[in-house]
């Protein structure tokens, strides 16, 4: 009789909570269509884990399942990058191959990262919070607005953050059309969200696409060879696509590849939301840390545009260096919304997309430059 | 040259990591720019195959 009432009476208030969460996570997937591929995998996930007596974690003395996911997974970091593979092969570089300029974008939209380190440094202390180097560098990786950039640092710098790190990147991913608006439009003048944008059609031969992955992996491996894992894979990805003779791979990375990770990743990430480790003080401040990255992230981009518009004839509309960021479509959706409601003859569509795939590569980038520079420091 | 750095305090460290990362965020994305040009001025409207053929010679 007590065997079969140890489920209840291992109940725990925080396992309560933490099944609330689930809920919520996995409203919002299903509802709300908020990143529901990784959202609801962690819903069902922290439900799992918090479930009592639970055995996906440990199981008399062995690594339950989703443990065993975990070490074989997250640990070695094997899920994030195999997740870069797909995503190589569904990112199309044509936009920025035509509007190669916009490339400067996707580094002033990463200002974000950096800004909310320096924050979680500044004021973890001031709500009893201290923040190491390291935990701080994997919270402000939240902006780099890239969910596996964000799993990849945090693995390596604040594991017992994993949790509340990955849920706010990929929340706010989903609440970009809520977050960018107002800080655009806090930060520009009708006048200027009104810019229109010379755009050309230039031809983009197929051998530019080829070669460009390879420079990219050579280049982003000189310059920074701890990103090499996170670049390197995106760009195999990217040059299954491109070459034109691995359809099948391609496809593959994009499809069967891409889902089955994304169903291992987020259940696994679902796992580290113990309740014991998630329903702490810190996850709410990492959660509002990961909201002011996102802020910051906007208005680096903004800012960035309006200062080349000083120095240039044709002038940028400032809401396109928003798009920088590596939440793509989303951010340049949003960026060609507001400069339709402002004047409906205008398109910027292609020149956000182009700072938006820019954003891409300079996510990932700036993840390992965070990963080179934290790790020196910290050594 | 940097390895006074070590022993800062935590915030001086992370001012070092901002203004480091985001100077070398942009030199890469220079690169990147560069590397398109490049690429544009090397391939300026053909399609793969001359590319390849260059590279691995024609196949039968």
């Amino acid at each position: 009789m007590e065997q079969l009432l140890a489920g209840f009476t291992s109940l725990s208030l925080g396992s309560i909570v933490m099944f609330f969460i689930g809920f919520i996570l996995i409203y919002l997937a299903i509802k709300k269509d908020y990143e529901p591929m990784l959202l609801l995998p962690i819903g069902f996930g922290a439900i799992l884990v918090n479930l009592p007596l639970s055995s996906v974690l440990s199981y008399e003395g062995m690594p339950g399942v989703l443990q065993v996911l975990f070490d074989a997974g997250i640990a070695t970091e094997l899920f994030p990058c195999l997740i870069f593979i797909g995503i190589g092969a569904m990112i199309d570089f044509t936009p920025l191959f035509k509007n190669p300029v916009m490339i400067f974008f996707g580094a002033a939209a990463q200002f974000g990262i950096f800004a909310t380190m320096l924050v979680a440094l500044l004021l973890g202390p001031v709500f009893g919070l201290n923040f190491s180097l390291a935990e701080a560098a994997s919270i402000g990786i939240i902006g780099a607005a890239d969910g596996p950039t964000s799993i990849f640092v945090a693995t390596k710098f604040a594991k017992d953050y994993l949790g509340p790190i990955t849920v706010a990147a990929y929340s706010y991913m989903s609440l970009v059309p809520i977050i960018q608006p107002p800080v655009i439009k806090l930060l520009t003048t009708r006048k200027e969200r009104m810019i229109r944008m010379k755009y050309t059609e230039a031809p983009v031969s197929k051998a530019v696409k080829i070669a460009f992955p390879i420079g990219v992996t050579i280049i982003a491996g000189i310059l920074a060879p701890i990103s090499v894992p996170l670049v390197g894979l995106l760009m195999f990805g990217n040059l299954i696509r491109e070459s034109g003779v691995l359809e099948r791979l391609s496809n593959a990375a994009q499809n069967e590849l891409s889902n089955i990770v994304t169903i291992l990743l987020g259940i696994t990430i679902g796992s580290t939301m113990v309740a014991d480790k998630f329903l702490r003080w810190d996850t709410l401040f990492i959660l509002a840390l990961g909201l002011v990255a996102f802020i910051f992230d906007t208005a680096g981009g903004v800012l960035f545009a309006k200062l080349v518009n000083l120095f240039v004839k044709n002038k940028i509309n400032p809401m396109v260096g928003a798009a920088g960021i590596s939440a793509f479509p989303m951010s340049s959706r949003v960026i060609q919304r507001m400069a339709k409601a402002e004047d409906p003859t205008n398109f910027v569509l292609m020149q956000a997309v182009s700072a938006n795939v820019a954003g891409q590569l300079g996510s990932i980038m700036a993840g390992g430059l965070i990963l080179a520079l934290v790790g020196y420091l910290i050594a | 040259m940097f390895e006074s750095l070590k022993s800062a305090a935590p915030f001086t460290q992370g001012l070092f990591v901002m203004i480091a990362g985001i100077v070398v965020v942009f030199l890469s994305l220079i690169a990147f720019f560069v590397l398109i040009k490049v690429l544009q001025n090397l391939y300026p409207n053909e399609t793969s195959e001359p590319l390849l053929r260059r590279l691995f010679g024609k196949r039968n």
